[in-house]
């Protein structure tokens, strides 16, 4: 039954039809690419359990399929991090950069580029094409960490002191990056650039078995923030005084947001849009109840990412764009447009 | 019951209520009244344990600091003065937020007591101050809808519930108050007109500058005398001819 306020059904609706748009995406991005052997029939083949040439099988599963799994679970973290900054900051332009992640990620990355090859060839040769994405993760991780601290006192974190010291930590993070970049080589120079730029070019089963599960794990566990969340829009004291434990929804989120974009950040380099686009048109299409929100968020955040990458590896094929690129392309005027067309609501 | 010993509560090095000796029974409407600063909020976030304090609170025989965020949750629900909701939810979604779980009919009865009805699918941020604080009445009300539950009594906890409403919502809101304290649950309401808090209350709690001056029945706490001490200004009590009813008329500035 419809009740009027009620948008609960339509969320339900809404989540129902994700879903489904989902499975054709993925399948879309398991068969298109830059090979023009048509995938289709031999993915059809592959369900089957039928033999397909050793061509497509390598195409298929071993770069197509973790690329687009590790896209799918990518684009759900960072649209999901999105959401639970915002709830958590009550500020609908909130997204994990708030809590450090991206600007640490930053200096993770630039460092394991510019300063790697100081480290003795023995422990190269072991993590060797780790090397910066569990840098980057370190470095997101680390900085999520020493800013929770610095804002948590006397067993409260607040939320204001994290966003002011988070942009005193990111303006030095970045400076410390500079300062590297200053330093670094022409090669060095180059990889940075294209990490800035973002790619899931790098996914392989290797990547995505470290990666996937923590990924995974966070968004399973994500749902159970929601109803913390949605009462924490009526304030600190007003969620306590529903029952929340406001300290504990805090720790959480923060953890959570930390972990999973942390891994996104590190596996995909750096991609903005997801995480504030994504969430914004769900809450214009469905409310901004956060037990409809964050399941929607994980698969149109998956849906927008593997868009993205669909057309970052055929829009110049052979050659591949970076996927960040492509984000920012579509996603810029995509996010104008919904801001002029939905003006009334937002001054609200 | 509420009862507090001794209730101190400082914020940095200033201590904004002293030895605060407040009680409020089940089946009762307590007003708080006193000008501003005078610490009513600030004995109200005590009880809420919003704010830290020194003496103790106990709520129905049990100190306050070993009672849950949770279970108080289930006990009593507190309305603040005036709430910025972060995201734009409805009416409806917001008093669902007073609900653990769904209970349509309590959201739809809550909201037709509050005179809300029909308002269901407007924006929460669309709506003027007086019928925000009307939706987060009908949501405090649905967090504890039975007034007495499992043989003891719930608590309603109320911050200037009606500051911003016109007389006749002011009327119904105390209605409410009254009804939830009538059929055995506990108010306690901070409350600036004085004319409302002699209606409706069974006893009021007079404020004077962080001091609990007097905690009596109307009568006895509203006169001339308590009145002038606490406000710093001359004030009148009469009683209203039908029902001898205190009514406060603070004196006109003049110079002869």
């Amino acid at each position: 039954m419809q009740r009027p306020g009620d948008r609960s059904s339509r969320a339900k609706l809404i989540i129902a039809c994700l879903m489904l748009a989902l499975l054709v995406i993925t399948l879309f991005s398991l068969t298109i690419g830059s090979s023009n052997t048509s995938l289709t029939a031999s993915l059809w083949a592959l369900v089957q359990g039928e033999p397909i040439g050793l061509k497509e099988q390598v195409i298929l599963l071993d770069i197509r399929a973790p690329r687009t799994v590790m896209g799918l679970l990518v684009g759900a973290s960072l649209a999901v991090s999105g959401a639970i900054m915002q709830g958590l900051f009550r500020n609908p332009l909130a997204d994990p950069g708030l809590i450090g992640v991206s600007s640490g990620a930053g200096l993770g990355a630039v460092s394991a580029i510019v300063m790697g090859g100081l480290l003795p060839v023995s422990v190269l040769n072991i993590i060797g094409g780790f090397l910066v994405p569990t840098a980057a993760f370190l470095g997101g991780w680390g900085c999520m960490l020493i800013l929770y601290k610095i804002a948590t006192r006397q067993g409260r974190t607040s939320v204001a002191v994290m966003l002011l010291a988070g942009l005193a930590l990111s303006a030095f993070a970045a400076a410390l990056s500079g300062l590297l970049i200053y330093f670094s080589n022409d090669n060095q120079l180059r990889d940075l650039t294209f990490w800035n730029l973002g790619s899931l070019a790098g996914s392989n089963w290797d990547s995505l078995q470290v990666a996937g599960p923590i990924m995974l794990l966070s968004l399973l566990l994500a749902p159970l923030l929601a109803t913390g969340l949605n009462r924490l829009a009526l304030g600190e004291a007003a969620a306590m005084h529903l029952g929340v434990s406001v300290q504990r929804l805090k720790r959480a989120s923060i953890l959570l947001v930390g972990l999973c974009a942390g891994v996104a950040v590190a596996v995909s380099g750096a991609i903005g849009f997801v995480g504030i686009i994504v969430p914004h048109l769900l809450r214009l299409m469905m409310g901004p109840n956060h037990r409809y929100l964050l399941p929607a968020a994980a698969l149109l955040g998956a849906i927008a990412l593997l868009l993205a990458d669909i057309l970052s590896r055929t829009l110049i094929a052979p050659a591949e764009l970076p996927i960040g690129i492509v984000m920012a392309i579509l996603g810029g005027p995509f996010f104008l447009y919904l801001l002029l067309r939905n003006r009334s609501l937002l001054d609200l | 019951m509420i009862v507090t010993q001794d209730l101190s509560v400082s914020i940095q090095q200033k201590e904004l209520i002293s030895k605060v000796n407040f009680r409020a029974e089940p089946g009762q409407l307590v007003s708080i009244a006193g000008p501003n600063g005078s610490g009513k909020t600030t004995l109200l976030r005590a009880l809420t344990g919003e704010l830290a304090f020194s003496g103790e609170v106990i709520f129905d025989g049990e100190r306050l600091t070993c009672v849950s965020q949770q279970a108080l949750a289930k006990r009593r629900a507190v309305l603040a003065q005036s709430t910025q909701l972060a995201f734009p939810f409805t009416v409806w979604e917001v008093v669902q937020m007073g609900c653990e779980d769904h209970h349509p009919d309590r959201i739809h009865q809550a909201l037709g007591r509050v005179g809300l009805t029909g308002f269901e699918s407007r924006f929460y941020q669309a709506l003027s101050g007086g019928e925000q604080q009307r939706v987060q009445l009908a949501r405090v009300l649905v967090q504890v809808w039975q007034p007495v539950s499992s043989g003891s009594a719930n608590w309603l906890i109320l911050d200037e519930p009606v500051s911003s409403l016109d007389i006749g919502h002011q009327i119904e809101v105390m209605q409410i108050a009254r009804a939830y304290a009538n059929d055995g649950g506990g108010v306690i309401c901070v409350l600036h007109d004085l004319n409302l808090a002699a209606m409706f209350s069974d006893t009021v709690a007079l404020f004077e500058k962080g001091r609990l001056l007097i905690q009596d029945s109307p009568s006895v706490v509203l006169t001339d005398e308590h009145l002038s001490q606490a406000y710093q200004w001359p004030v009148r009590v009469n009683q209203t001819p039908r029902d001898s009813i205190p009514f406060v008329l603070p004196q006109t500035a003049r110079d002869d």
